[in-house]
């Protein structure tokens, strides 16, 4: 069947692989920012300044006693000699003209994703009645709609990815089904003959699984070459946010389930096209 | 001359006994779907070794006999047996081995047009579940048989009419069924090939293959022995 139409074979496998090329790409370099881009540097955050005069060590019992709170992630001690430095080199002025520091230590708390602006606002008022707090300063409105911001492009992602998927699934039919041509002749002598069904459906199954099998390796191909080109341009665009970038890719059983997924597909295809050709 | 295999039985079970008929009507109606009556309680037997003509102008149901006989189509009512079976309600899935067992030349016989004819021929005999070897010795005697030894790698349309009958026959024997069920094999022949092939035929009556012949004007060549059924109204004579 494929040796009498190589041109129609080699169409339904570039169809195969167009589709399935780019789909996979997005899926690599979505795995890539799954694995490499800090999410939680988008976790709210609250600012917490200590009372003036408070010994180090006290300042460490209280970081240590709001990382216990529930619903905290970390907490970063930024001490007020080293603001002061930063604060100092930032402004242009020589530490030496400036007399007294006037800076606070402060505690930077950041909280955990996906919590409700209520449960933020009880643990900052937690904060805030803890001794040696001078004062917690926050700023829930962007995390409120970043997090709205996030929640309709995940929406928007998933009718997405349903779409494709299913622009995919009926592209990858289409093209198991364009060499399952049967010449009804064919099928009406071996009808005659007593040919089991199975034996009848056999090189169609085989052609539609041949045809989505190969277009998935090539695409799989194609989608990695791909990786590897926008690899830099990926790498310079994050090192701008001060992050890193590492190619990921998906655990090789994960490959081999996706291949086995796209041949049964064909091999499915090409045998449901045979009953078009039934005399 | 090998001795011809008897049908397999469609259950596996006890084979008929020897003076059941191999093909039988028992008042069978057949009607189309749009509520024409082809036939209308026909009933006949043909038993082993008997060469039956069934006779009847076009559009008398002469194919519609032979095609429930090969579970074509069905029976609206009555009883059609092959092998002393009742395959008037036989399962779709049985189809192709009651198939196997018979010998089934069509009025224009189809062919796989990408094998030659010998492989066409061949492909019968591996659809029965004979090795490649063996299949490639029967479907050459199955040639040779009909005359058509040599012309095994030509494809089938570069064979005359009457030499793709031959062919058609050569197929339906390489299986060596007991059944050998014909339509028309001389609508399109000159009368010196028409009376070649039934001659053809009748060697394998002698064998004891029961044959059922379709067809609408006389033949010559028939045997002595060949009986013969008119289909007329619906009904057979």
């Amino acid at each position: 069947m494929a040796a009498r139409r190589p041109g129609t074979l080699l169409l339904a496998v570039l169809m195969v692989t167009l589709v399935l090329a780019p789909a996979f790409l997005v899926g690599l370099v979505a795995l890539g920012a799954r694995q490499n881009l800090p999410i939680e540097r988008l976790a709210p955050e609250a600012v917490v300044f200590v009372a003036r005069g408070t010994p180090g060590a006290e300042v460490a019992v209280l970081r240590d006693r709001i990382k216990a709170l529930p619903g905290v992630a970390e907490v970063t001690w930024i001490a007020r000699d080293a603001a002061w430095s930063q604060l100092g080199k930032r402004a242009a002025v020589p530490p030496a003209e400036l007399k007294t520091n006037p800076l606070p230590d402060v505690l930077v708390v950041r909280l955990g994703m996906g919590a409700s602006v209520g449960e933020l606002q009880q643990a900052s008022a937690a904060i805030g009645k803890l001794d040696k707090v001078d004062g917690v300063q926050t700023d829930w409105g962007w995390y409120q709609r970043m997090e709205r911001g996030l929640g309709v492009m995940k929406e928007l992602a998933l009718v997405g990815v349903i779409l494709a998927a299913a622009m995919a699934l009926l592209i990858l039919i289409a093209a198991a089904r364009l060499l399952s041509h049967a010449v009804p002749e064919d099928l009406r002598v071996l009808a005659l003959l007593g040919a089991e069904p199975a034996f009848v459906r056999r090189p169609f199954a085989l052609i539609g699984g041949l045809v989505t099998g190969l277009g998935a390796a090539m695409a799989a191909s194609a989608a990695f070459a791909g990786l590897r080109l926008l690899d830099p341009i990926v790498q310079s665009a994050v090192q701008g946010y001060g992050l890193d970038w590492q190619p990921a890719w998906p655990e090789p059983w994960w490959l081999a389930a996706g291949w086995l997924v796209a041949v049964l597909i064909g091999a499915g295809s090409g045998s449901i096209a045979l009953a078009d050709h039934r005399s | 001359m090998s001795p011809h295999r008897l049908p397999e039985p469609l259950s596996m079970s006890v084979p008929p006994a020897p003076s059941e008929p191999l093909l039988q009507f028992d008042q069978v109606v057949y009607r189309t779907r749009d509520g024409h009556t082809v036939l209308d309680g026909a009933s006949f037997t043909v038993q082993r070794g008997e060469f039956v003509v069934l006779r009847g102008t076009s559009g008398a149901g002469k194919t519609t006999v032979l095609r429930l006989l090969a579970a074509d189509v069905r029976p609206t009512a009555g009883r059609v047996s092959v092998g002393g079976r009742d395959i008037s309600r036989l399962k779709r899935s049985l189809v192709p081995t009651l198939r196997r067992q018979l010998g089934l030349v069509e009025q224009d016989p189809s062919w796989i047009n990408e094998l030659s004819v010998g492989d066409n021929v061949m492909l019968a005999a591996l659809l029965s579940g004979l090795d490649q070897r063996e299949a490639v010795e029967r479907a050459a005697r199955a040639l040779e048989r009909v005359g058509l030894s040599g012309r095994g790698n030509q494809r089938p349309r570069q064979l005359s009419g009457g030499e793709q009958q031959r062919a058609a026959l050569a197929r339906a024997i390489v299986r060596r069924p007991a059944i050998l069920l014909v339509d028309e094999p001389t609508a399109h022949l000159d009368a010196v090939s028409a009376a070649g092939l039934v001659e053809l035929l009748s060697r394998f009556v002698a064998g004891g293959v029961a044959i059922l012949m379709a067809t609408h004007g006389d033949v010559a060549g028939l045997p002595h022995s060949a009986r013969q059924l008119r289909l007329h109204d619906g009904k057979l004579a």
